[in-house]
């Protein structure tokens, strides 16, 4: 491609910068802008408010991060109460109180008719059943026994 | 009175402070740091047109021109910071034109989706010698068809790939320097030539009956 080539061509790019947009273009350019920005902000909402909230004030992060500690407390605390009752139920009855239960059985009905739940029912149950050797007793807390997987011998 | 009079004599120069039109880039950056957005207007202000040029020349849409330009200085202007000086601000805003504009154009090659909308040529007097000049004096057809120059022109443009387009765009529009080529699109002066030499054969295939 020899120079002549070159300004012939470079001559002909010229044109493109006579290809102007309208002449009052230009003017809203600034206007058009700020609208873009406005509507980006508007767009980014409550959440990023309130996360601009904790970027300029040490005291609210403070706030924030205190409540989060003890959010967390209360669920470690609640947790593990939970856990206590469970384990706390499924301890067997002691012979005594057995006994005791055996010994007033109006008592072990009136407790088995009034029963809260099923775990309730079922104790209140076998100790009459104690007393009683032909009614029914049930077992708790023992998985039962897969005849499918259990009995691969 | 000597005093008056060495007061009036050599009287003590009053530094006013500079309005936004007389800063320069850096420190109208400094001052939108600052949190002063008019200071971003006057930078709008002055890049508006050179970024429009740049952007439509690579996409031959005003649509799309406009929306992209908007974009590019809402890009530039929520990563000002960014921006620490070492390279002017001129090209820094032309390489977030360039990586905004190619991405643009490569989602669009992908969508085999290009509409022109082109601007028009004004034909007042001073355009009509421009372009009278721009016809060889070879070419007997002196009352070319300057819509349909236009749209060859832009066609031709559009063939090229992303890379050499923008690298004609920059030097035979623009007017920049391959030195300033190189630092916006991030590679060697001896690679814009490159891309240079290539864009302008084949432009001159294109473009033959033109020239």
């Amino acid at each position: 491609m020899t120079q002549t080539d070159i300004e012939k061509l470079q001559k002909l790019l010229e044109i493109k910068k006579l290809e102007q947009p309208s002449e009052f273009y230009f003017e809203s350019v600034v206007s058009s802008f700020h609208r873009r920005i406005d509507a980006h902000q508007a767009e980014a909402g409550w959440l990023n408010k309130i996360i601009g909230i904790f970027d300029f004030s040490p005291r609210m992060q403070a706030v924030y991060a205190t409540g989060i500690a003890c959010i967390i407390a209360i669920g470690i605390f609640t947790a593990q109460n939970v856990d206590h009752r469970k384990n706390t139920s499924k301890t067997p009855l002691l012979a005594s109180q057995k006994a005791n239960f055996v010994n007033d059985s109006t008592d072990q009905l009136y407790k088995a008719q009034n029963a809260d739940n099923i775990r309730e029912l079922i104790l209140a149950s076998n100790v009459m059943a104690d007393a009683d050797p032909v009614k029914t007793s049930y077992v708790l807390d023992v998985q039962p026994v897969s005849y499918e997987n259990g009995l691969s011998f | 009175m000597p005093e008056s009079q060495e007061s009036s004599e050599n009287p003590i120069p009053v530094s006013s402070p500079k309005t936004l039109s007389e800063m320069n880039d850096i420190e109208l950056v400094a001052l939108v740091k600052d949190g002063k957005t008019n200071a971003y207007d006057e930078l709008i202000n002055r890049y508006k047109g050179k970024i429009y040029s740049t952007i439509y020349n690579m996409t031959s849409n005003h649509e799309d021109t406009n929306d992209l330009m908007l974009e590019v200085f809402e890009k530039a202007y929520f990563s000002i910071e960014k921006f620490k000086g070492k390279s002017s601000f001129s090209t820094w805003i032309y390489q977030i034109t360039k990586n905004h504009v190619i991405n643009f154009c490569s989602r669009r090659k992908n969508q085999s989706d290009k509409n022109f909308s082109l601007n028009e040529i004004e034909m007042d007097d001073e355009n009509r010698s421009v372009l009278k000049e721009l016809v060889s004096p070879e070419n007997t057809d002196r009352d070319v068809n300057i819509n349909e120059l236009q749209k060859n022109l832009n066609e031709s443009l559009q063939k090229l790939s992303n890379e050499h387009r923008l690298t004609v765009v920059l030097h035979d529009v623009e007017g920049k320097t391959s030195g300033e080529i190189g630092a916006i699109m991030g590679c060697s002066e001896g690679t814009v030539r490159s891309r240079l030499h290539y864009a302008r054969q084949q432009l001159q295939n294109s473009l033959k009956k033109y020239l």
